[in-house]
């Protein structure tokens, strides 16, 4: 690849270019920090606890919602599990009312998850023996039936989907001090289901236990049951949307003046060329917000379809390292081909595979059951998926390192003896060590910038501190992280794209062009490509040119 | 005295299912406490101030769970002190001040859990006041947390009582006032201090890469574990010239709005004493080998006991029951 856009541009026209790459981050930030609200929210909800007239139908805790009172049906309302003999279903209608308003979900709102917590209490009379007085815990898994029903505005409930016989499993502890009556487990949370498109306005769930919950050996029994059901927010749906269409416009405008330039080329396209424009496909397939369609379908398969989209995202920017550390190596290796990095490549292929699995099995399935998880039934088969991924992606980045230490050998050798070489044969060198360098560190600052962010994305959601001024939340961090990342690989690609083009610039005056034919023989097949793909004409121009450096050097001698 | 009366009246309908009736029996015994509910005015209800009275009127569905929340901060008060010479019985709110912030915390307790079922239809959703367009909101950026809404509610109520007291600037009651608001905020504070934080990742793949968080609330007996320590780590104030309370003892450490505070020393909760509205020990269960507090001889202040044979009607198991003279 010779004579690349960043070669020839001036100092001042490349701090412009980063100058507005900073703003668009600037911007984003801002966007992300400011106006965008986080990106989900939670709901808890308690459990009502119905005792139902009829058991095969819906136990609707808020019917409607009266003057005086709230309305249910086939319900009625017992505040507690211990005394009642009866069968009892956990009834959980969604969205909360809040200041006496019937909420309801909106599309924009994008998902919904829904994690069970149980409230288990200590009960000493379940103990057959006074003795042991150490740790107590309650593993196992428990049997329910659930029922999951729809409703939107004016319309009658209807149920969507039901599981007659949902198996998860309850892990809860108690401390020796705590083992007293009344006293709580802690209990972790359950997966209940994810539902990839929330197109209803109402969501109900009703839950039934099976005879497993009470178990002889447990010391426990169940009072409450909590639910925590977490939505995207919408205002954070219509951001992101709105962040996606421009990056598409964006992304594709480049990617279609990328190919444009190709076209104007006299030589083959190289290898690196062509990787690019993959990277560039990637990213504007990733970009295009199909995400509009929930809108006015119930897609059960967005998160699926986004987590595959930003998976091709990945593979392509991991097989575009590998490549360009490969033609930037400067041994005497004919590569510019993808067959020359087949160990690399499948490396990524074996990693992306294996998460595509591990994808398809979690949200794949719960495209047709949002009931399933994988964690909940099979966690060995998902481990072994998540262990072939990270063995592929380990040797991978040993590989990447290993490119990158030789490519930097290479440089230091080279940088000795460029004093030494031709005019062009230093241009040419200088050039592939200026644009690794610059990819490198690019790389390595969008690297560090991804990681830095997800650290405070993580570390901004869970400081959830109670401090002198209560729930002043100025700043939508992890949302700002979302936005900025986005827009800074964004950014990134879009940067690659037109600074590593082909520039129109020929490589300069004072360029030995006698000496090229000999010293770069073997060095770059480019090279050569574009000496044999180059037409009469042009051969003649470069002849005429040939002639007058000839002259001009006669005339310094 | 927060509540208690109110609690009183209220006691007996403070179940869940009053507020609830159900379509296909119009008339059951729900249906008649929530008439019974309607017509009870605010004004009826015993041992509130004008200010609660107000806003009782404003929240009527508030006030069964306000009445929930007080019980709960007793109940657990009785439990926390059942080794100590004070049990809780009875109060009174210029020396002690255990109940009065287990009554705030409590109704913040009660407040926040009311709201997640769905009985309380009119809790609060914003971060910011109320919104024009709640609807709108509510999809913008979703509703805050329902322990929020707790505890301002409980801002309010529990504190307008005090608020509306006019005293001289440094005087003893302006003392008190400031002490009872102080330990207030950390009743209502210890519910909060004691959440948990719980994260559930669910970006890509179900990576980490998108994590959500949420406020646990515990349950109200490690509220009071922690209230209890709080009370026995408890620093001793007075009202200072400018009205405002300052540390006795300079050695010690500044509270923070956690830490509770108290003006008069409490009294040995000995004997009966109507002025401090204590009930003394006498007739207290004691323990007569336990060498702390609810051992016989300090439960007792050294008047000795009285011990019966307890004898079981099912079971051939007697046991000794040591009382208080």
């Amino acid at each position: 690849m010779t004579g690349t856009i960043l070669e020839n541009l001036s100092n001042r026209k490349l701090c412009v270019v980063v100058a507005i790459i900073l703003l668009i981050q600037a911007v984003s930030f801002f966007i992300g920090a400011v106006i965008a609200p986080s990106p989900s929210n939670t709901e808890q909800l308690l459990a009502v606890k119905c005792v139902p007239k009829d058991r095969d139908q819906l136990s609707i805790p808020r019917y409607s919602l009266l003057k005086n009172g709230i309305q249910s049906k086939n319900c009625r309302i017992v505040s507690s599990v211990k005394n009642s003999n009866e069968s009892i279903v956990f009834a959980f209608q969604m969205p909360l009312p809040r200041e006496g308003i019937l909420l309801t979900y909106s599309r924009w709102m994008s998902n919904l998850i829904a994690i069970l917590i149980p409230d288990i209490t200590y009960a000493s009379w379940l103990e057959s023996s006074q003795s042991t007085k150490g740790d107590d815990y309650i593993n196992g898994t428990i049997t329910m039936k659930v029922r999951l029903a729809v409703k939107n505005k004016g319309e009658e409930w209807k149920e969507y989907r039901r599981k007659d016989s949902l198996k998860r499993f309850i892990n809860c502890h108690i401390t020796a001090e705590k083992r007293h009556n009344e006293q709580k487990y802690d209990c972790e949370m359950m997966q209940l289901f994810e539902l990839q498109s929330l197109f209803y306005d109402y969501y109900l769930i009703n839950i039934e236990f099976g005879d497993d919950l009470n178990n002889e050996e447990r010391h426990g029994y169940l009072t409450d049951l909590n639910l925590v059901a977490i939505h995207q927010n919408g205002g954070f749906t219509k951001i992101w949307l709105s962040l996606k269409t421009i990056f598409t416009t964006v992304t594709l405008l480049t990617l279609i003046w990328f190919c444009k330039r190709l076209r104007q080329l006299i030589r083959e396209i190289t290898l690196l060329e062509r990787m690019l424009i993959i990277l560039g496909c990637a990213i504007t397939q990733l970009n295009i917000p199909l995400e509009f369609l929930t809108l006015w379908f119930d897609l059960p398969f967005m998160n699926f379809l986004s987590d595959v989209r930003q998976g091709i995202l990945y593979c392509a920017l991991l097989s575009f390292w590998i490549v360009f550390t490969g033609e930037h190596l400067m041994d005497e290796v004919h590569r510019s081909r993808l067959s020359s990095y087949f160990k690399q490549l499948s490396v990524v292929l074996v990693a992306s595979f294996a998460l595509f699995v591990f994808d398809s099995t979690e949200r794949g399935i719960q495209w047709i059951d949002p009931f399933f998880s994988i964690w909940e039934v099979d966690s060995h088969l998902a481990l072994v998926f998540i262990i072939t991924a990270s063995i592929s992606s380990a040797l991978y980045f040993g590989f990447l390192s290993y490119n990158i230490w030789l490519v930097l050998r290479n440089i230091s050798a080279k940088q000795t003896s460029l004093p030494a070489m031709s005019s062009t044969r230093r241009l040419i060198y200088q050039g592939i060590i200026y644009r690794f360098k610059f990819l490198l560190l690019a790389t390595l600052v969008c690297a560090a910038l991804t990681i830095i962010a997800y650290i405070l994305g993580q570390v901004s959601e869970e400081a959830y501190q109670f401090d002198d001024e209560p729930y002043s939340t100025n700043l939508q961090w992890s949302s700002a992280m979302f936005t900025t990342v986005y827009a800074m690989w964004n950014c990134y690609i879009i940067t690659l794209l037109i600074l590593y083009a082909p520039s129109h610039k020929g490589l300069g005056p004072n360029v030995d062009t006698m000496s090229e034919e000999i010293e770069f023989s073997r060095l770059t097949t480019e090279t050569k490509d574009m000496n044999e793909a180059c037409s009469s004409e042009e051969r003649n121009e470069s002849d005429m040119k040939l002639l007058q450096d000839l002259a001009t050097k006669q005339s310094i001698d | 005295m927060q509540g208690v009366g109110l609690m009183n009246e209220l006691d007996p309908i403070t179940g869940s299912s009053l507020s609830y009736q159900s379509v296909e029996t119009p008339f059951t015994q729900q249906q008649l406490i929530q008439e019974k509910l309607q017509k009870l005015s605010c004004s009826q209800l015993k041992g509130l101030s004008k200010g609660q009275t107000q806003l009782c009127n404003l929240y009527k569905d508030h006030i069964p769970f306000i009445g929930r929340g007080a019980r709960m901060g007793i109940d657990e008060c009785q439990w926390q002190f059942r080794a100590r010479r004070w049990n809780c019985s009875t109060f009174d709110d210029s020396t002690v001040f255990g109940p009065i912030l287990n009554i705030a915390a409590g109704v913040v307790h009660s407040i926040a859990t009311a709201c997640r079922d769905g009985q309380l239809s009119n809790c609060g959703c914003s971060r910011a006041a109320r919104p024009k367009n709640l609807q709108r909101d509510w999809i913008w950026g979703g509703c805050g947390d329902n322990i929020e809404y707790g505890y301002r509610f409980a801002v309010s109520f529990i504190d307008v009582r005090e608020r509306e007291k006019n005293f001289p600037k440094s005087s003893p009651d302006q003392g008190r006032k400031l002490m009872n608001l102080h330990n207030n905020e950390a009743g209502r504070r210890a519910v909060i201090r004691k959440t948990r934080v719980t994260c559930k990742c669910h970006g890509v793949s179900g990576s980490c890469s998108l994590v959500t968080c949420w406020q646990q609330l515990s349950s109200f007996r490690e509220v009071g574990d922690y209230l209890k320590d709080k009370y026995d780590g408890g620093t001793e104030v007075k009202i200072n010239k400018r009205g405002k309370l300052q540390v006795r003892n300079r050695k010690y450490n500044l509270p923070t709005a956690e830490d509770l505070v108290y003006v008069d020393e409490s009294p040995d909760y000995c004997v009966d004493n109507l002025s401090t509205g204590t009930l003394g020990t006498r007739g207290r269960v004691c323990n007569r080998t336990a060498p702390g507090t609810d051992g016989c001889n300090l439960m007792c202040c050294g008047r000795g006991y009285n011990t019966h044979k307890a004898q079981c009607q099912t079971c051939t198991f007697t046991r000794d029951i040591h009382t208080c003279k």
